[in-house]
């Protein structure tokens, strides 16, 4: 079929740059087709006789022909032979298997969506080809496609006894912590090994997985792996996985590095080990192991990536504070390492020091955890930089990540302006820190989120806690998970949108324990969690209900707070769409009136098209323009932060001379948009008026930092904060700063002689 | 020659040439003082606006060049020529009115050629649209030839202005055009931000109110950037400056400087307040190489001093907070 060649000539140009060498995992070649004379190839390997193997790989690459040879080649980790010879084979062939052989060689230099296309086109030739069908399950497992599940199941219903799909679905299974249905399909892998001439290795490794999501030992099934091959490093590197998806990064690196003691070639293993010792904030070891990873396969796309990240993350700026107790200002309870990003470095650290500061006086009390090592806090000006930090991948959509006592996210400049709020996004990563060391990453997906949402909404700088109407529409439309189940929608979800509406469950659902159980209520959930108990048992013990019970009770709690809502979600969005024309057409009067029923009807909606900033807008072309004020103050106090908005409106109370009004509304836009030199200067000002010298300060210093216009003004504002602080040798210094720059600035020049009066 | 170019790209110089900017405009003010104070150098400057094509445009114009004349007016009223006109003029006027200043000038004094209205530029020139036939860049090269003044202005506030950069350029002369090519041919808001400059004591970064070239120029062009990022349009206009001597010629007085440069007492005062900002000039080239304790010591002492001067000087204009604009 044309597409399909076209497709083959573009995955063909991009192999054809590999050199040589090759990937450097531990295949295990699963598939019935291939060669005899290979599988005894193979055995040597799986046996942990590498040098035997090799010269049986070289031996079958000399001797054998077709796709044997090419098997050879891949066998061999010699890319472009084993490309050339597929190649070759496929040029005038129909036959699937050169096909699915040539897709496994991209996925094995980790070409997924590449590999895909090949699949496919193997499929084209014959829609049943099994090595295909679980082929392309296994590519879009790799790229987390919830659709991997429902194919390995049709493929076991029709091939129950297929190993390589009762291992992949397994693994799936696992990542879901559906531990009872893993292993039963384990069991029947390995009742099936013997009779197709496979090895146990992977199915020993996958349960000594489970093992560990179990919390138990893992050594019966490492001792079987090692006895079978002593120098099977998967044996630790698979279940080290499942630390990952638990959170839990320091287990991770430990299990990592007995992998590549055990295997030092194992370059999938150096690679993990050098992304998740970054995790953890050792950077020297995550160098060293990733270079020694990039020597093995120079061609795995994290690794590069993380490599290149590594160089950029030696340029930023880094700077550390050391957070005092709040009723002991002598004790320090912690100590916070920031990393920016030199460009915006100075406009944001005032910012990120005062939050981390609150969160770790505020949290340390909340979840009774103190910081056992420093917390590291990162903000990225470019969103693939940020990505790469995260899953070594840019391109992510997500906002922020923890990593234990690592916080990674975009800087507001990663982003369009006013694209979102990162003083919330940052408030709810260092929420997450407390949650999982306090448990110590044992604590599900949801309640980890939920959590993290709950405290946005309660305690972070932005009162905003509306529901997208797509999240009323699931929620309307009964596309919530039971408790028990609710991480599926992280891990897995399974229709568009899933996550977001999981992490707003999640958050619901810790809003509705705190109000109806108190907040002691989730603490006692976090120590359930952290001694290794279920959803449901944690929630007998903290609430005394089960999953399924408080399905009921919070089902029940979402009836009485958005019913009405709910039920009327469809005339809702019809007039959202009658008040748009509306617009169009300049009919203010409607606008207002239907804005004003938008907002009677959900208040709460204050992001992107809301109807308050339309009321405003309406309310302004009628010449209201105190009321269009007084709707935007409603807006700003309901968590509304759009930042254009908010300059509108912050020039509106200042030509009113309300400034106290003004205040808080500036304080909301540097959490959404802090570069704007005027409103620092303005906040500044206020605050030294109002003798805050410590607020002073905080804009003061972003506007050196900012290296603004007007130096000589923000080194003055910082020496009179100082001042007032009666730190009088600082006022000093400070004010010859700004008389560095301007010496005829006359107030600095009087504060000057104010201080060194009497000399 | 040493020469830098400013684009407007940079709203904020590097920390070099910011130190820079804010301050060679004090080693200038020995010839500020000779020129403002005591007559023995004079600013000749000739200002036109061009035409408008519509009453919007032609008042934007008189407005800028209203302005600029005032300002310049500030610097030099008594010894100079400063000479205004407006869109009736002709390109034979404007170059008659070169010619009679070329030959009223010495070496050692000052020339400034402000011309703002529209511009256009084909491969070969650029032209500035006034009354009749247009002035081209030759016709300005050949006028500018026939001054001695070894210090030389020229201001090119128009539309496509950038196309006469190179050939305006020379030793002794700082060109500033509102474009960076004769490809930026929209309209310019640059005209009216550098008014905005002169009027204006926020651009006057070292607060010693003699506002420089360079220092209009960077108020200008941070204003012209921030136009653009506000209204989130693609800039259309990238200012640029050449000539090393941008922090020494002066657009303006402000403040007391502007009110008492005629009197004496200030004078006096104000040569004093000039030994005092050699001396503080002189320790700030030295800072690189002093311990950095003993530099702001010294730096401390000198500033002290410097203030009391200016209280001195305070005293006599009577000047107080309520004079500040900021």
């Amino acid at each position: 079929m044309p597409r399909a060649d076209c497709g083959s000539v573009w995955l063909l140009l991009i192999l054809s740059v590999f050199a040589s060498s090759a990937a450097r995992a531990f295949p295990i070649y699963y598939d019935l087709d291939r060669a005899d004379t290979l599988r005894s190839c193979d055995q040597h390997r799986y046996e942990g006789r590498r040098q035997d193997a090799q010269q049986c790989y070289r031996d079958r690459l000399e001797q054998a022909s077709g796709l044997e040879q090419a098997d050879a080649a891949a066998a061999l980790g010699d890319i472009r032979q084993a490309n050339r010879l597929y190649r070759e084979l496929a040029a005038d062939s129909t036959d699937p298997a050169i096909k699915t052989h040539w897709a496994n060689l991209y996925l094995q230099t980790h070409q997924v969506s590449d590999s895909e296309a090949l699949f496919r086109e193997a499929l084209l030739y014959d829609p049943s080809w099994l090595p295909a069908r679980i082929g392309l399950a296994k590519a879009m497992s790799e790229g987390f496609e919830g659709q991997a599940r429902e194919a390995l199941r049709q493929i076991i219903n029709e091939y129950p006894e297929n190993v390589e799909a009762l291992l992949r679905l397994a693994r799936i299974e696992l990542e879901l912590q559906n531990l009872e249905e893993a292993r039963g399909l384990l069991d029947r892998a390995l009742a099936n090994i013997d009779d197709q001439g496979l090895p146990p290795l992977e199915i020993y490794a996958l349960h000594a997985g489970a093992n560990l999501l179990e919390n138990k030992s893992m050594k019966v099934w490492t001792d079987r792996a090692l006895r079978y091959n002593p120098e099977y490093g998967d044996i630790h590197a698979i279940p080290a996985h499942f630390y990952i998806i638990t959170y839990r990064y320091r287990e991770a690196v430990d299990l990592y590095q007995k992998a590549v003691e055990l295997d030092p070639e194992l370059a999938t293993a150096h690679r993990d080990l050098g992304i998740n010792q970054l995790r953890v904030n050792n950077v020297f070891a995550a160098r060293y192991h990733l270079q020694k990873a990039y020597d093995l396969d120079p061609y795995d796309a994290q690794t590069v990536n993380t490599l290149r990240l590594l160089d950029d993350l030696d340029k930023m700026r880094v700077s550390s504070v050391d957070v005092p107790d709040e009723n002991d200002p002598e004790r320090m309870i912690g100590r916070v390492l920031i990393r920016l990003d030199r460009e915006d470095a100075d406009a944001l650290e005032p910012y990120v020091v005062d939050l981390a500061i609150r969160a770790v006086q505020l949290f340390s009390k909340r979840y009774d955890f103190t910081l056992r090592k420093p917390m590291v806090v990162e903000l990225y000006h470019d969103h693939d930089d940020f990505g790469v930090r995260t899953v070594s991948t840019p391109g992510i959509g997500l906002l922020g990540v923890t990593f234990g006592y690592l916080t990674a996210m975009d800087s507001p400049k990663a982003r369009a302006a006013g694209d979102f709020h990162w003083g919330s996004t940052l408030w709810h990563e260092m929420a997450h820190v407390f949650t999982l060391e306090a448990t110590n990453h044992r604590l599900p997906r949801w309640f980890s989120e939920g959590l993290s949402v709950y405290e946005e909404w309660n305690t972070g700088p932005l009162p905003n806690r509306e529901l997208s109407l797509d999240v009323l529409s699931a929620i309307r439309d009964g596309q919530l998970l039971p408790i028990d189940t609710l991480d599926q929608g992280f891990v897995r979800p399974s229709y568009n949108g899933q996550v977001q509406v999981s992490y707003m469950q999640a958050g619901l659902i810790c809003d509705f324990i705190s109000r109806r159980w108190g907040h002691e209520a989730l603490q006692i959930m976090l120590k359930g969690f952290a001694a290794g108990q279920t959803s449901s048992s944690v929630l007998t013990e903290a609430i005394g209900i089960d999953g399924a019970q408080f399905d009921v009770q919070f089902a029940e709690n979402l009836q009485s707070l958005y019913g009405d809502l709910l039920e009327s979600l469809d005339d809702y969005a019809a007039e959202v769409r009658q008040l748009s024309r509306s617009l169009q057409f300049d009919d203010w009067a409607t606008a207002v009136a239907l804005s004003r029923d938008l907002i009677r009807l959900y208040p709460q909606r204050v992001g992107e098209g809301n109807p308050y900033q339309t009321l405003a807008m309406a309310l302004r072309e009628q010449g209201h323009d105190a009321e269009a004020l007084d709707v935007l103050l409603d807006w700003h106090a309901l968590g509304g932060h759009e930042p254009e908005a908010l300059l509108q409106l912050i020039d509106e109370l200042r030509a009113a001379g309300r400034t106290e009004e003004a205040v808080p509304v500036m304080e909301s836009l540097n959490w959404v948009m802090p570069y704007g030199t005027q409103v620092h200067r303005w906040l500044g000002e206020h605050y030294l008026d109002r003798q805050q010298a410590e607020l002073a300060l905080r804009e003061f210093n972003a506007l050196i930092g900012m290296q603004v216009d007007d130096l000589a003004a923000a080194y003055l504002g910082k020496a009179q904060a100082m001042r007032l602080q009666g730190d009088e040798p600082a006022a000093r210094r400070e004010v010859i700063y700004a008389l560095e720059s301007a010496p005829f600035y006359r107030p600095a020049q009087r504060l000057l002689l104010e201080l060194t009066a009497g000399e | 020659m040493e020469t830098f170019v400013t684009s407007h790209r940079t709203v904020k110089l590097p920390r070099s040439a910011r130190s820079c900017a804010a301050w060679v405009g004090c080693l200038a003010l020995p010839v500020l003082l000779a020129v403002s104070v005591q007559g023995a150098a004079a600013t000749h400057a000739l200002v036109v606006s061009g035409l408008g094509g519509n009453v919007d445009y032609a008042k934007a114009f008189d407005d800028a060049a209203a302005t600029y004349t005032d300002a310049l007016r500030t610097i030099d009223e008594s010894n100079g020529q400063i000479i205004r006109l407006t869109d009736s003029a002709s390109r034979q006027d404007l170059l008659s009115a070169m010619e009679s200043l070329a030959a009223t000038m010495q070496a050692s004094d000052t020339f400034v050629l402000i011309l703002v209205g529209h511009g256009t530029a084909d491969g070969s020139t650029w032209r500035f649209n006034i009354s009749g036939p247009d002035v081209t860049t030759e016709d300005l090269v050949a006028a500018l030839n026939e001054f001695v003044a070894s210090r030389q202005l020229v201001i090119l506030a128009s539309s496509a202005s950038g196309a006469a950069l190179e050939a305006l350029a020379q030793p002794g002369r700082v060109v500033v055009t509102a474009t960076k090519s004769g490809g930026e041919v929209n309209a310019v808001r640059f005209p009216g931000y550098l008014a905005d400059a002169l009027t204006a004591s926020s651009a006057d970064y070292d607060r010693n109110e003699i506002l420089t070239v360079a220092e209009a120029f960077r108020f200008a062009t941070a204003r012209t950037e921030a136009y653009y990022e506000q209204q989130n349009l693609l800039a259309s206009e990238h200012a640029r400056l050449v000539g090393d001597l941008a922090t020494e010629i002066p657009l303006a007085l402000l403040g007391s400087l502007r009110e008492a440069r005629d009197d004496p007492q200030v004078a006096a005062l104000l040569s004093e307040r000039l030994v005092l900002e050699d001396a503080f000039n002189t320790l700030k080239s030295r800072k690189s190489q002093m311990p950095i304790t003993d530099y702001y010591r010294e730096l401390e002492t000198l500033l002290i001093d410097i203030a009391r001067m200016q209280q001195s000087i305070d005293a006599v204009t009577g000047w107080s907070d309520a004079d500040a604009e900021s």
